[in-house]
């Protein structure tokens, strides 16, 4: 939408000619817009419409001065002509870029003074990833993006410079066409945990296809106005609008999926026991495979090709009154394991209209319906148990004779899970935005907007009759019905005044209300009475429990936004903000935050005082600063401890109500916790704008912060909310725009982005050292991410050997090392540095472009390898049968350990497997995300073919990973997107490994 | 301009309305999927049920292997850990008095006193000091003076107490229940919503419970020189239980869920058929049972048919050596070495049935307290009368017909009961004995066993440290290192390390308590 604030039209005086004319791109020599049109010397200008026409009047021999964003402006005298003509070239790198800031209101890039990023709609669809959160992967400097694994609708996290929350959630706000979305991700759906069956965040809904820029507003200084939820950032979606001539595009691609890296075996061991074989053993401690004997690949069977496919049309157009704007798509992708699937469906209206010269109104609906088919991972129930099935027996090999489930004793057959162990959830979505935007006088807007986003998720998990889940053997059924919404309203009075043409002022001021509400049924049944027949129904009435769930969360909030500029060189921007928000108590609901930015174009400084002149080496200079400062409300409900009926299955039934110890104890005292923030910047252009660096440096400090931690059993509970505790995120962004080669048929662009955070845990309450995710557990409980005091806030928190105070290993009586009690900091899951790299040549109608996406540095927990040790098939354990002395003490008598001990089954299953240290691995990674070469068919050809447009594109996805983690692809998060605080990224524990996958496409526009 | 002013008005007024409304906007904070407070009478059932399932039941199922009532299979895996004295910072009997048990019970005593109801407030710290005995009698010092309170926030480091503070805050505590059973203005009945699964509102018997506690607390001081005082425990004895059909213990349910059912049966590690929790009972508890104390003569307490069942191979009761598996043996002697020659340990009798209820503390355990205070201040004639009413009043819970309750008096006097009663050691040895057998399964035995200084003169011959044992922690060569206390839970260790100081097992398990100490 373009910005109608700007649209200044005053009467004329009489006298002039009218001159009229169109405006086109030069480069597909579309109407352009939006052009303004000013009489130099006067304050007399206008625009032109959707068609690119306009209208003026003007004396002969005054000069027009055609400008628009983003392009070269352009003067023209007038002669006699009766029209004028114009073709705008745009810039591919302007200086005048304008970028979504808040509220759908576009700002000139060059005016901000704090960093952000876009990114367009082209290089959007050219990473052909289903969800929009990883199609931003390695492209923007400060995020942090990691997809959750290779399970087709999977979670993916994103973390802008850093986290600022100990617990709660680091995800930045979503905004969509000004109205914020719900990109929340489930944690333990339907009674299973995070990490077995992590769910989708929910960002995954939008359609890539309906976006036309994604700007990402990365500290708290470019967020303030969006409010306390604001806080880790804002990612603003622009969706594609109608306007000019009808146009119709269709797209699709046709995508085959492979799994990319899976961790190597032993083939040397099968199935057994403490060397002797066993038929019924889950392990593969037997003896050596007898040449001859056949070594199943079981793993490598398990996995296929995947197939997706992808359509979109979308029609468009207007006059110069009104746009539209539709699209629908499918979009049907199948995994590398047997029915994984996510298929997702859209629908998308936008259209608005000009009621008179003062009043527009516009709107937009889009239904999208999202279904996904996923299975349990994370232990040997889950379906990547295939990871360590004996190779001896062939695991396809899934059903007995009489139909019943052929697995080894303990846990299910992952075949099996395939056809009767189905998670699936299934969301219906809308979002429906309406917008009036009134100008009454020409230095007054208001503009006025509501929109919802509501959206029902129906999630079932089935453990069919015959699994091997104690207490589900006759089956079970987990059920989740929920509806969320999030209605937004906001309404915004722009005024505009000019002094001397030399100052001018803008001030808005805006009110907000947003109302979420959450509320979900859960079901659960056991023992199926017909074992076919997987069904709630089909259960009695005493092996059913059900429970529902309510949360609401209203805030109200009211800001101002002062912008100041001189001469369009110097800008300074005051902003400020009230928050009321229902979550915290009456007496401290209330709270006020300020930020403050500058920025100053220090070249065009010098060339209006005639210091410099236009033609040198550097074109372009701008500093930046900013202060900001962003408060952040409580979650819903926790207030007050609360009672409850149940305990758990190894506590005693309370038979009725008791202090709720499963939730957090609730904290009537809470206050608003607040971030502040500094950031330092500078954008320096060189040769024309063909080389351009822009550095950000910044520092982030949460404290006071609304924590929800873990406190001593003897506190009453386990969990509670309270103010206190510090992380400080420090770091620095760099990103290099070059164009090396601009030719008129060959141009090469080349763009660097790098970044590093440190996200430090500066104070934790009482006397913590850390804080711990129980959501992020892995290993039997080995390790879990957690925050550690004066350390990373994405450590992780696992098993070590026991030692003396020098550091010696402590040993048992038989010479074995021994596992603490207490767990430490073993690793930090942070990397050093993030970058990505962007290639674009366009030669011709032939243009590529590929992206390498650079992490170093990062720890990852292994214990996916963790798994294979204690089932005897990681190549670590080929060592077995040897014998070592443990260089230590023994513990109980103090002396040096001299006693020789063989290197078997219980050493691996039971002490070695029980630490952590040994499982962490760098997870440094250097990746070609994607690389795409697109084909556009010549104009001469298309115009005999009635076509406007025909693109032809093959890309292909992390064709290359070089990485020297042992494992999977280390693009890993054991629960997802939904853990809160330090997350799970990094934690790969036996899910669906990432995948590689060429794409072929084309798109077509009439 | 007039027009701006006109809209300028109408959004201050606008905004004016909207400013009265939005207090209203904004509450929707109540919590909407749990109450934060119910009525009095509906928070009893709770406090009892945890703090039998949460906090003695968690005090009694790894230290059941300890006091060697019950003895694992296998010699492998976590289950034999209690048994051998493997404690470690994860037992987690902190957690669950503290956490699921307590507040409940705070909440009980705080709502009774805003209701003007007392007989809330009496059951409410009646149970608060059962949670704490329990506690410190495994810890010692503990967290008592700041613990939760019902009105303050979450402390995040609360101190601890020491055990004499803990012993006289208990004693208080008990104090004040009585003061509140005895009170005769009480708004809502104990039993007003059918909450009180003990006695049905029976405020008498509460009151008995609370006296009886308060003996048992006291008489845990018989070390500590002055503070014992054998005239008060007697007058608590007399104001406790003094009839059957008085005990505090805990119903357990069929027909609900599993964790209504009686955990030594059921959910508390006994589903497994391969590998439960126990296996059988010890050998140890088998001679208890079949063998008189001071003489060792053989005679068969009719008891044992109610408490365990025989063997499916032969019908003879047999034990295990504990820390010796199946592998090691009736009593580690090698010989039946299948588990056909043993009877289970779950659903076998009296105390492991589904639907068996668990004591808090029995009229027989008051007489046996009586008992051991009238021995411990010469009154032996006294001694013996309430010594042969505990025997009888636990052999009547148990179902023993008269005729055989008469027979077996009759094999204890001939035996020399009378004569073993002058002298301290053996009379103790009857009590104590008679204490193990009445008290199958309590925590509390591991009090008396503590105190008793784990003697063979006390408990007899059979009462042997573990095989197997922990020697990185216990010494292998000194019969007389036993354990002595639990290491506090890691949770606590971790997140409130001043207060818990060194949690070393050789520290924790090795020290003993304040009472265990002359």
């Amino acid at each position: 939408m373009l910005p109608l604030i700007l649209l200044i039209t005053l009467e004329s005086d009489g006298q002039q000619k009218t001159l009229t004319g169109k405006i086109t791109d030069s480069q597909d020599g579309l109407p352009l817009p939006g052009v303004t049109i000013a009489v130099k010397g006067t304050s007399r200008s206008t625009l032109t419409d959707n068609g690119g026409n306009f209208s003026i009047t003007a004396d002969p021999g005054q000069v027009l001065i055609f400008s628009f964003v983003g392009a070269t402006p352009v003067e023209r005298t007038i002669g006699n002509e009766a029209s004028i003509d114009v073709a705008m070239e745009k810039n591919i790198k302007s200086l005048s870029e304008v970028v979504v800031t808040a509220f759908g209101v576009e700002q000139e890039k060059r005016a901000l003074g704090y960093s952000v990023q876009e990114v367009k709609s082209r290089e959007i669809t050219d990473s052909h990833q289903p969800n929009i959160v990883n199609a931003l992967q390695g492209k923007v400097a400060g995020v942090q993006i990691t997809n959750s694994g290779g399970a087709p609708g999977a979670s993916a996290i994103m973390l802008i410079r850093g986290g600022t929350s100990l617990s709660g959630n680091n995800q930045p706000l979503y905004v969509v066409d000004g109205i914020p979305i719900d990109n929340s991700t489930p944690v333990g759906q339907g009674g299973l945990s995070a990490s077995a069956a992590p769910a989708s965040n929910r960002a995954i809904d939008i359609n890539p296809e309906d976006i036309a820029s994604i700007t990402v507003l990365k500290g708290p200084s470019a967020a303030a106005l969006y409010g306390l939820r604001a806080a880790d950032g804002v990612v603003v979606i622009t969706t594609k609008k109608g306007g000019g001539a009808t146009r119709i595009n269709y797209s699709n691609s046709f995508s085959f999926d492979v799994v990319n890296r899976v961790p190597e075996l032993q083939s040397v061991y099968k199935q057994g026991e403490q060397g002797v074989f066993n038929p019924a053993s889950t392990a593969s401690w037997g003896p050596a495979f007898q040449p001859g004997e056949t070594v199943y690949d079981n793993l490598g069977n398990f996995f296929k090709t995947a197939f997706t496919q992808k359509h979109d049309i979308s029609a468009s157009g207007g006059n110069d009154r009104s746009t539209f704007y539709s699209s629908a798509s499918v979009f049907d992708q199948d995994g590398i394991v047997k029915n994984l699937e996510f298929k997702r469906y859209s629908f998308r209206l936008a259209a608005d209209t000009r009621i008179s010269d003062k009043l527009k109104v516009g709107g937009s609906a889009n239904y999208n319906k999202t279904s996904r088919l996923y299975f349990s991972q994370g232990d040997a129930n889950g379906i990547m148990a295939a990871l360590f099935w004996p190779r001896n027996d062939d695991m396809s090999n899934y059903l007995n004779a009489n139909k019943t489930q052929r697995t080894i004793t303990g846990a299910d057959n992952p075949y099996w899970g395939l056809e009767k162990k189905p998670i699936t959830s299934n969301v219906d979505r809308i979002i429906a935005i309406g917008n009036i935007i009134y100008d009454p006088f020409s230095f007054l807007n208001i503009t006025y907007r509501i929109g919802t986003d509501y959206f029902t998720d129906n999630f079932t998990s089935i453990r069919s009759a015959g699994t091997t889940i104690v207490s589900e053997e006759r089956g079970a059924i987990s059920q989740t019905s929920a509806n969320n919404q999030i209605t937004t309203s906001t309404l915004l009075v722009t005024g505009r005044k000019s002094f001397r043409e030399k100052f001018n002022f803008s001030l808005t001021l805006g009110h907000n209300v947003e109302n979420a509400r959450t509320q979900s049924v859960s079901s659960f049944g056991r023992n199926f009475i017909a074992p076919d027949f997987p069904n709630l129904n089909n259960t009695v009435q005493s092996d059913r429990t059900v429970s529902q769930f309510v949360s609401r969360r209203r805030i109200v909030g009211a800001f101002g936004d002062l912008n100041i500029d001189y001469k369009g060189l110097a800008f300074l921007n005051f902003r400020a903000r009230n928050d009321w928000s229902s979550t915290l108590p009456v007496k401290s609901n209330s709270f006020f935050y300020p930020s403050v930015s500058a920025s100053v174009l220090l070249t065009d400084l010098l060339k209006e005082s005639g210091l410099i002149t236009e033609d040198i080496f550097i074109s372009f200079g701008k500093i930046r600063a900013a202060w900001a400062r962003v408060g952040k409300d409580a979650p819903p409900h926790v207030l007050a401890p609360t009672l409850s009926t149940a305990t758990n299955t190894f506590t005693i039934a309370p038979r009725g109500f008791i202090s709720n110890v499963n939730n957090f104890f609730g904290n009537p005292d809470l206050r608003p916790e607040f971030t502040n923030s500094i950031e330092i910047g500078t954008d320096v252009r060189f040769f024309r704008n063909r080389l351009g660096v822009d550095f950000t440096y910044y520092k982030t400090s949460t404290d006071d912060q609304i924590l929800g931690t873990r406190t001593p059993p003897s506190s009453s509970t386990f969990l509670a909310y309270l103010n206190g505790g510090q992380i400080d995120n420090e770091g620095v962004e760099l990103i290099l725009t070059t164009r090396p080669v601009v030719r008129k048929n060959f141009t090469w662009s080349l763009d660097f982005n790098f970044s590093r955070n440190r996200a430090t845990v500066k104070a934790l309450p009482g006397t913590l050292d850390r804080v711990e995710l129980s959501d992020a557990w892995v290993a039997n409980n080995v390790a879990q991410g957690a925050g550690f005091l004066n350390g990373s806030l994405f450590g992780i928190n696992g098993s070590v050997w026991k030692r003396d105070a020098s550091g010696q290993l402590l040993l048992s009586n038989t010479g074995y090392p021994q596992v603490k009690s207490t767990l430490e900091n073993i690793g930090d899951r942070a990397p050093d540095w993030v970058g990505g790299m962007t290639n674009t040549f366009t030669y011709k109608s032939l243009s590529f472009a590929f992206l390498w996406d650079i992490r170093i540095g990062g720890d990852i927990f292994n214990a996916t390898e963790n798994a294979l040790v204690r089932s005897g098939l990681s190549t670590k354990t080929l060592n077995r049968g040897q014998s070592m002395v443990f260089d230590g003490i023994i513990e109980s008598t103090k002396a040096k350990n001299t006693l020789s001990v063989p290197l078997n089954q219980n050493y691996y299953q039971t002490i070695y497997s029980s630490q952590g240290f040994d499982f962490v691995e760098d997870g440094s990674w250097y990746r070609l995300r994607y690389a795409t070469l697109a084909y556009s068919v010549p104009k001469s050809i298309l115009s005999r073919i009635r076509v406007q447009n025909l693109q032809l594109n093959v890309t292909g996805r992390n064709l290359i990973l070089i990485t020297n983690y042992s494992g999977v692809d280390p693009e890993v998060s054991g629960s997802g997107a939904g853990v809160g605080g330090s997350g799970s990224f990094g934690m790969d524990n036996l899910g669906v490994p990432a995948t590689r996958g060429v794409d072929i496409g084309l798109r077509l526009t009439f | 301009m007039k027009n701006i002013h006109h809209k300028i008005t109408m959004v201050l007024i606008a905004a004016l309305i909207f400013g009265s409304s939005c207090k209203k906007y904004l509450a929707v904070n109540d919590n909407p999927n749990n109450p934060t407070q119910v009525p009095v009478d509906t928070r009893l059932v709770g406090a009892i049920t945890t703090t039998n399932g949460a906090s003695m039941w968690r005090a009694a199922r790894e230290v059941a292997g300890i006091m060697q009532y019950g003895a694992t299979k296998n010699t492998t895996g976590a289950n034999k850990d209690a048994e051998t004295w493997r404690m470690t910072a994860s037992y987690f009997l902190w957690q669950n008095a503290y956490t699921w048990a307590i507040p409940n019970c705070v909440d009980l005593a705080l709502l009774g006193e805003k209701d003007g109801s007392p007989h809330f407030v009496g059951a409410g710290k009646l149970l608060k000091a059962v949670n704490f005995g329990l506690l410190t009698d495994q810890y010692g010092a503990i967290v008592l003076t700041d613990a939760y309170n019902g009105e303050s926030q979450v402390k995040l480091t609360p101190k601890v107490d020491s055990q004499q503070v803990v012993y006289q805050e208990i004693d208080k505590m008990l104090d004040e229940a009585i003061a509140a059973f005895s009170s005769t203005a009480n708004k809502t009945p104990l039993n007003n919503s059918n909450g009180d699964i003990i006695y049905k509102g029976d405020v008498e018997k509460w009151k008995r419970f609370a006296w009886s506690l308060k003996a048992r607390y006291l008489n845990h001081l018989s070390r500590k020189g002055s503070l014992y005082v054998p005239a008060k425990i007697i007058e608590a004895c007399t104001n406790g239980f003094n009839a059957d059909g008085m005990d505090a213990e805990f119903p357990y349910l069929a027909g609900g869920q599993q964790t209504d059912e009686n955990p030594w049966y059921s959910w508390g590690g006994f589903t497994s058929v391969t590998d439960p929790r126990y296996f059988t009972w010890t050998q140890f508890f088998v001679d208890i049972l079949t063998k008189l104390p001071v003489t060792e003569a053989v005679y068969q307490d009719p008891r044992i048919s109610r408490i365990m069942s025989p063997a499916p191979s032969d019908s003879k009761y047999r034990g295990l050596r504990s820390g010796l598996g199946l592998a090691g043996g009736q009593g580690g002697t090698g010989t039946f070495k299948n588990e056909v020659d043993y009877g289970r340990f779950s659903n076998s009798g009296f105390y492991t049935k589904q639907t068996s209820p668990f004591p808090f503390i029995t009229y027989s355990e008051v007489k046996l307290i009586e008992a051991e205070a009238r021995l411990r201040s010469n009154d032996i004639t006294g001694a013996i009368t309430a010594y042969e009413q505990g025997v009888k009043a636990n052999m009547r819970k148990l179902g023993v017909p008269a005729a055989e309750i008469n027979a077996y008096w009759a094999a204890q006097l001939a035996n020399g009961l009378n004569a073993h009663f002058s002298s301290l050691t053996n009379g103790l040895s009857h009590i104590m004995r008679q204490k193990y057998i009445s008290l199958c399964l309590n925590p509390e035995t591991w009090v008396d066993m503590r105190r008793m200084d784990y003697s063979q003169q006390i408990y007899g011959p059979g009462l042997q440290r573990p095989a197997n044992l922990n020697t990185v922690v216990f010494s292998a060569t000194n019969p007389n290192d036993w354990i002595r206390a639990m290491v506090y839970e890691t949770n606590e260790q971790n997140r409130n390390p001043e207060a818990v100081g060194d949690n070393s097992e050789q520290t924790r398990l090795r020290t003993r308590l304040w009472w265990d100490r002359p």
